[in-house]
C-alpha cells in the first residue's frame, strides 16, 4: 500500500474493497490511538482493549464517512466517543495496576529513554488520570498531539469557549498537581539526588 | 483586567488563541501583577512537561492482538453478503418513481423532480391495463392464484443466487421438492418465479474490473430467472432495492453511492430488476457494479434484456453503462 495515499484516499480505497486499504489505515493510526486510550483509561490493558474496539468501530462505520471535515478530525471524533462510552460502562472497576509497569510496558523499543523522562512521563500520566474524563481529552489532544483550538471543538463536539474554559481548568488542576515535579526539575541536580558527593 | 478575568484566560494566552484586544487587556494586567506573572509561568512549565511526557510506545502484545482482532473482522466484512427475501413484497404499482423515492428516502436524499400523476399514469397505461386484465383472469381463476401465491413464499426461502454460482437448479417443479403445481396454478407460477434469484446479493470485492470482463457478468445474469417478466419486476423491484441497501449497510459499504447507482440502473427504457451490485474498482476508480435484468414495457414481457452500470463511489457519477435488448 503506497504511503503518499492520504487519510481520505485509503478509506476510499477500503470502501471499495481493495485489499490492505484498511491495513494501512491501522499502521497509520495505532500508535496515536492507543495514547488516545491510554491517557482516557489510565492503564495499558483497557487501552489495549479500547484500541481494538476503536478499530473496529472504524471498520464498521467507514462507509458512513463523507468528507465534511478531515478523516483524522471525524476518526478522532469516533475515537473519543468510543472511550467515553468504554469508561461509562467500566466506572467503578477497580484496576490494579503499577504505574511504572504500566508505564514502562510500552517502552521496551525505547531504550534511549532515560530514566528522568520516565518518572516525569509516569508523573504527568497519574496526573491526567485524575482529571475529569471530559478534561483529560482536551489536554491530550491539545497538548500531546497539537490540535488547533477549533479543531478540538469540532472532535469533542464542544463549543469553542467551552473547550477553551475547560482546557484552562484542566491546566490550572495539572499545574497544581505537579507542583513537586516542577520544584524538583527546577532544583539543582546535586540536591535533587539528596547531595550526594560525585 | 482582574486576576480572577486574567487567570481564566492564561491557558489560551499560552496557546495563541486569544483576540488581539484580549491579548492587549492582558499583556497589561501582567505588566502589573507578578502574581498572575508567576501563574503563567508555572502553567507554561506545565504544559511543558506535559508536552515532554509526548506519546508512549504500543505494547508489541497489544499490536498483535490488535492486528489479529482487525483480520478477523475484515474476513467477516469481506465475506459475501446475500440474504433471503424477507420483506414483505410489494402490491403491485408504478415501479421506477416508488422505488426512487424510496431510495431518496432511505438514504436521506433531496427528492429528484418527478413527472405529475397524470403522466405517470399515461406513461404507463398499457401496464395498468394490462395487469388489470391479469387480474381480472385471475379472479376467475381464484383457488390456483392461491395455491400459486403459496408456492412463491416457499420459494422466498432458498438460498439467494451467489454470482459465479452456475446451473442453479430450479425450483418448485422438482419431483419430490414441495408441492407438485398443476393446471393454471402451474402457469401463473411459471410466469412468476424467477428461478436461481430468490434474492439480490451485495459484494464487497477486491477486484479490479475491466469493461471486456462485464460482459461475463452481463452472460451470467443472463442465465438467471428464464421465464421472468417485467410483472415480476412491479412485485419485486421495492423489496430487492430496500434488500440491497440493507445488504450494504450491513456491511459497511458506502449505501449512499449504491442508492445514486441503483437509481441510474433503474432507469432502464423498459422496468428494471437490480439483481446485483459489487462495490470494486472499474478501470482503476472505486465503484459500484450494478446488474440489473430488464423488460419491454408491455405486459407480460419477458425480463429477458441485461445491462451493468458502473457507478463511482467517489463523486457517484456514471462510469460505464452497457445494455443487452431483451
Amino acid at each position: 500500500m503506497k504511503e503518499k495515499w492520504t487519510d481520505e484516499e485509503l478509506i476510499a480505497r477500503h470502501v471499495a474493497g481493495e485489499t490492505g486499504a484498511f491495513e494501512a489505515i491501522v499502521v497509520r493510526y495505532r500508535r496515536p490511538i492507543y495514547n488516545l486510550s491510554y491517557r482516557m483509561a489510565g492503564n495499558a490493558s483497557d487501552a489495549a482493549d479500547l484500541t481494538q474496539d476503536i478499530f473496529l468501530q472504524l471498520l464498521r462505520k467507514a462507509a458512513l464517512f463523507r468528507k465534511e471535515s478531515s478523516f483524522k478530525t471525524w476518526f478522532y471524533r469516533m475515537a473519543t466517543n468510543c472511550c467515553y462510552d468504554f469508561l461509562r460502562r467500566n466506572r467503578g472497576r477497580e484496576v490494579s495496576a503499577d504505574p511504572i509497569e504500566e508505564y514502562n510496558a510500552g517502552a521496551e523499543a525505547d531504550p534511549a529513554d532515560s530514566l528522568e523522562n520516565r518518572e516525569v512521563g509516569i508523573e504527568v500520566h497519574k496526573a491526567i488520570s485524575e482529571l475529569p474524563l471530559d478534561q483529560r481529552s482536551l489536554v491530550v489532544l491539545r497538548d500531546i498531539y497539537g490540535y488547533e483550538y477549533s479543531e478540538i471543538a469540532r472532535i469533542t463536539g464542544l463549543r469553542l469557549g467551552t473547550v477553551k474554559s475547560k482546557l484552562n481548568r484542566a491546566r490550572l488542576a495539572l499545574c497544581e498537581r505537579l507542583t513537586p515535579l516542577r520544584e524538583q526539575m527546577r532544583a539543582p541536580a546535586h540536591l535533587n539526588d539528596g547531595g550526594r558527593d560525585r | 483586567m482582574k486576576c480572577g478575568r486574567a487567570r481564566a484566560l492564561l491557558s489560551a494566552y499560552i496557546d495563541g488563541e486569544l483576540s488581539h484586544g484580549q491579548r492587549d487587556r492582558l499583556d497589561g494586567h501582567l505588566v502589573l501583577c507578578a502574581d498572575c506573572r508567576r501563574r503563567l509561568e508555572s502553567l507554561r512549565e506545565t504544559v511543558g512537561l506535559i508536552a515532554s511526557a509526548g506519546e508512549v510506545e504500543m505494547p508489541a502484545a497489544a499490536r498483535t492482538a490488535l492486528d489479529r482482532a482487525v483480520e478477523k473482522e475484515l474476513r467477516v466484512v469481506r465475506t459475501r453478503a446475500t440474504s433471503e427475501i424477507s420483506a414483505v413484497v410489494p402490491d403491485a404499482s408504478p415501479h421506477s418513481e416508488e422505488t426512487a423515492t424510496l431510495v431518496e428516502e432511505r438514504l436521506g436524499l433531496p427528492p429528484t423532480a418527478r413527472p405529475p400523476a397524470w403522466r405517470v399514469v399515461l406513461r404507463y397505461s398499457p401496464a395498468i391495463a394490462a395487469v388489470a386484465a391479469v387480474f381480472l383472469f385471475a379472479l376467475l381463476l381464484q383457488r390456483p392464484v392461491k395455491q400459486g401465491s403459496v408456492l412463491q413464499t416457499e420459494r422466498q426461502r432458498t438460498p439467494a443466487f451467489m454470482p459465479g454460482q452456475e446451473g442453479a437448479e430450479p425450483r418448485g417443479g422438482t419431483a419430490g421438492e414441495g408441492p407438485t403445481l398443476q393446471g393454471p396454478a402451474a402457469r401463473e407460477d411459471s410466469s412468476k418465479g424467477l428461478q436461481g434469484l430468490a434474492g439480490p446479493t451485495v459484494e464487497v470485492s477486491g477486484h479490479y474490473y475491466v469493461r471486456s470482463e462485464l460482459d461475463a457478468l452481463l452472460n451470467e445474469a443472463e442465465r438467471l430467472g428464464p421465464g421472468a417478466t417485467v410483472e415480476d419486476v412491479t412485485r419485486l423491484q421495492q423489496a430487492f432495492v430496500s434488500q440491497m441497501l440493507a445488504m450494504s449497510d450491513r456491511i459497511g459499504a458506502d449505501t449512499r453511492a449504491l442508492g445514486r447507482g441503483i437509481q441510474v440502473a433503474i432507469d432502464t427504457p423498459g422496468p428494471a430488476l437490480p439483481i446485483s451490485a459489487t462495490s470494486a474498482r472499474f478501470e482503476g476508480k472505486p465503484a459500484w457494479i450494478i446488474l440489473v435484468k430488464w423488460g419491454k414495457r408491455s405486459a407480460g414481457s419477458p425480463l429477458t434484456g441485461t445491462a451493468v452500470y458502473v457507478s463511482s463511489i467517489v463523486d457517484q457519477k456514471l462510469l460505464y453503462s452497457r445494455l443487452r435488448e431483451p
